[in-house]
């Protein structure tokens, strides 16, 4: 349904028999003050219902992200009282420093990477475990586990588990002749994927779910249609199942690569951003600068941060549902 | 509407933005006291309650002379661990807030003191007893201008090579003077020595590279300041081509590339390396006289052990200088919080801290004491030889006075992503940008 505010204050639903029918009647009776606040509580009513997440929004969101708008521009540090406009100077300095290039490389191919190990893991995943049925939930708890533990922990246990002595290296070792003894993160390109697997592995129990919740949307009698004239799995799931699946793929996507492009905890408690600085992305790069004390270039990474998420959401989301198709 | 709620915004935004300016200043503190306000006049009070900021690694020393403090003055202290991994980076962001604790345990390096901008938000404690016992303790820990700030309790970190005494016996050698031997070393243990790492390096967490990188190497260079004077003069850079800190960086990629360091230095730990040290499995470990805690502990408190098979060496680029730096463990400043009695309390603490508690605090700490007048505790062995190192003419860790240069960038030049040029290169843009922050 979609609702426009029109001049003259009246409002119009696409809707039959929506609010637009309703006001109508209001304003004709509209003959006393009761029936006037009635009439506006009827206009208004479904926006108190928005209050606390606007308060929220305003509060938790659209204050701070005004604020650091506002930082990112001041010559703010902890060596000094006074505060200054600075223009770009801030940006300036983090490109002189060889943070702000080499952070937006490594958080584009972290953000990538996590997205498509956990949308190319869970689409199968979901398909696998699509029916409701004792076994199949079993294991959607199994693979849902991960999404509750704490990143932070989550990290600490994988970095132990891929020490070079640790006992991922010890199971490959008994695989293969000589012992295997790598160091996943100490390599400067396996360390970032590494960390972006791991971040992977952490969400990909929740992104299975939206998959299996989108397949269950899929009208049975079209999949059987497709049966009785033929069609072999492979080809119900492409010609079918993937189009139609359309709204979930929109939503993952999405929300995995601005997740990804906001990294931080994992990466934090995995390498802290290192080997030297092979898996420094955006918001550690944020952490090393406010831990310096400077806070207006921290400020300023950090609406990179933002810019990039928006600059890459909106534009991804508009393009992806143009393909969706309604069920 | 929507006009309205954007004016809503906007508005609130603005509020948002001006709140926050002004509670994140970093605090210019009160510019002038009358004797009335004045926290080192006046009777301390008694019954109130002081919140300490204090490094969770304190030595047992330490947080028993808080309890000390309690039980002389009747105050009470609120002690807020800060975790040591985190202790800087938690310390500044806690103060960028506004937040300020009673008494603040913090570095005594300068460069540390001017990034809480030291100068206006601490009581300078010039002018009490201790400063006199401190002796030129007092001109480089906690200090700017010929003014302290801080009393340092703590006996500096001392940097040097940790080596044991078995795995360089059992390859022939004596203790490294100079870079040239620990490259000749490593030659010789890999060959007589094999499965042990001629050099241990512990990528993993952080601070470790620096010191082989550079810390030590710049000692002898860093004699009576000189080094750090040229570069807070702006007569020499750190990126010069010929200078010091890249012919370290340099020794020290030589080094790597030499294949002197053990197979995991992107991704070991500072203890993983005093566990292998002890257990033989590592030569030599470039590190701070903090690790003695570590292989302390590692041997299950026999220390006797530790001291027949570790030993301590000053290691520089051509000499066998150390290098030190004031130990933020048992460094304690008085913020200006604008509560008169509460400050007064703190200086109680400080006073109280270095005279009619400080007996104690070096019988228990078993350290060289930083203050004249107290008698040297018996020590074990390995800490004799980090106080010979020290005495033998050790000079300031060069990082310690000049602003924004406590990354160096070893980290980048043992995982192979930066070439030494190029990370000095990036070290002097850090400096010129707290320079500039610190009005330099």
């Amino acid at each position: 349904m979609t609702v426009q505010s029109t001049p003259a204050g009246a409002v119009q639903s696409d809707r039959p028999g929506g609010a637009g029918d309703e006001t109508g009647r209001g304003g004709l009776a509209g003959r006393a003050g009761g029936a006037g606040l009635r009439r506006v509580f009827r206009r208004g009513h479904h926006l108190w219902f928005a209050l606390p997440s606007i308060a929220l929004v305003l509060v938790f969101f659209a204050g701070p992200f005004a604020a650091n708008c506002v930082f990112a521009f001041l010559n703010w540090t902890g060596y000094s009282g006074t505060i200054r406009w600075t223009g770009l100077g801030n940006f300036r300095l983090v490109n002189e420093l060889g943070i702000l290039r080499h952070a937006i490389v490594v958080t584009v191919v972290y953000a990538i990477t996590s997205m498509v190990v956990q949308n190319v893991v869970s689409l199968p995943l979901a398909t696998a475990l699509q029916q409701t049925n004792r076994v199949n939930s079993v294991f959607r708890s199994i693979f849902f586990i991960p999404v509750l533990i704490s990143p932070l922990a989550a990290g600490y246990i994988w970095a132990a588990v891929l020490s070079p002595q640790g006992p991922f290296n010890a199971f490959v070792s008994a695989l293969v002749p000589g012992g295997f003894h790598y160091s996943w993160l100490g390599n400067n390109v396996s360390s970032l994927i590494t960390v972006a697997a791991i971040d992977a592995w952490k969400w990909t129990g929740l992104v299975t779910l939206v998959y299996i919740a989108g397949l269950s949307r899929i009208p049975r009698v079209v999949i059987e249609a497709a049966t009785i004239d033929g069609a072999n799995a492979w080809r119900r799931f492409w010609s079918i199942k993937f189009p139609l699946l359309a709204p979930s793929f929109t939503f993952n996507v999405v929300v995995t690569l601005v997740g990804a492009l906001s990294a931080f905890d994992v990466i934090m408690s995995t390498t802290g951003g290192g080997p030297g600085d092979a898996t420094t992305v955006l918001n550690i790069a944020v952490y090393g600068q406010y831990g310096h004390g400077y806070f207006g270039t921290a400020s300023a990474l950090s609406l990179v941060v933002s810019l990039l998420a928006i600059g890459t959401a909106v534009p991804l989301m508009a393009w992806l549902r143009r393909r969706e198709v309604p069920v | 509407m929507n006009r309205r709620i954007s004016r809503t915004v906007s508005a609130a935004a603005a509020l948002a933005v001006a709140a926050a300016v002004a509670a994140c200043s970093s605090g210019g503190g009160t510019s002038s006291q009358s004797a009335s306000d004045n926290p080192l006049t006046g009777t301390a009070p008694k019954g109130v309650t002081l919140t300490l900021w204090h490094n969770a690694a304190d030595p047992k020393a330490v947080t028993d002379l808080y309890k000390a403090y309690e039980k002389y003055s009747g105050n009470t202290i609120s002690l807020v661990d800060i975790p040591p991994g985190s202790f800087p980076d938690t310390v500044q962001s806690k103060w960028a807030t506004g937040a300020r604790p009673d008494i603040l345990e913090w570095h005594g390096n300068l460069t540390d003191f001017l990034a809480l901008n030291g100068t206006q938000n601490m009581v300078d404690l010039t002018s009490l007893p201790f400063v006199k016992k401190e002796g030129s303790l007092a001109q480089f820990s906690g200090s700017d201008n010929g003014k302290t700030y801080a009393v340092t309790l703590g006996f500096p970190g001392v940097s040097g090579i940790f080596y044991n005494k078995q795995v360089l016996a059992k390859a022939g050698l004596q203790p490294p003077k100079s870079y040239a031997d620990l490259a000749a070393d490593c030659t010789t243990l890999k060959a007589k020595v094999p499965g042990v790492s001629p050099i241990f390096q512990a990528g993993g967490s952080g601070f470790p590279p620096q010191i082989l990188s550079s810390w030590n190497y710049l000692a002898e260079y860093n004699k009576n300041g000189a080094y750090d004077d040229s570069i807070l003069s702006k007569k020499a850079t750190l990126n010069a081509a010929n200078g010091p800190f890249v012919a370290g960086l340099t020794a020290y990629q030589s080094l790597k590339n030499s294949g002197c360091f053990n197979k995991d230095a992107t991704t070991a730990t500072w203890e993983q390396s005093m566990k292998d040290l002890l257990a033989g499995t590592t030569a030599m470990v470039p590190q701070i006289s903090d690790s003695v805690a570590l292989l302390d502990g590692d041997a299950n408190g026999d220390t006797a052990k530790v001291d027949a098979t570790i030993g301590f060496v000053g290691v520089s680029a051509t000499s066998p200088v150390a290098d030190f730096q004031p130990t933020p463990l048992g460094t304690f400043y008085v913020p200006k919080t604008g509560n008169t009695d509460k400050e007064r309390a703190a200086v109680q603490f400080i006073n109280f801290a270095t005279g009619a508690g400080y007996a104690n605090y070096v019988k228990e700490a078993g350290t060289v004491p930083t203050l004249s007048g107290a008698t040297l505790p018996a020590m074990q062995g390995l800490w004799q030889d980090i106080y010979n190192a020290y005495k033998a003419g050790a000079t300031l860790t060069f990082t310690s006075r000049i602003p924004g240069i406590g990354d160096i960038p070893a980290g980048e030049v043992l995982a192979g992503q930066l070439s030494p040029q190029a990370g000095a290169d990036k070290l002097q843009t850090e400096y010129l940008q707290a320079a500039a922050a610190a009005g330099q």
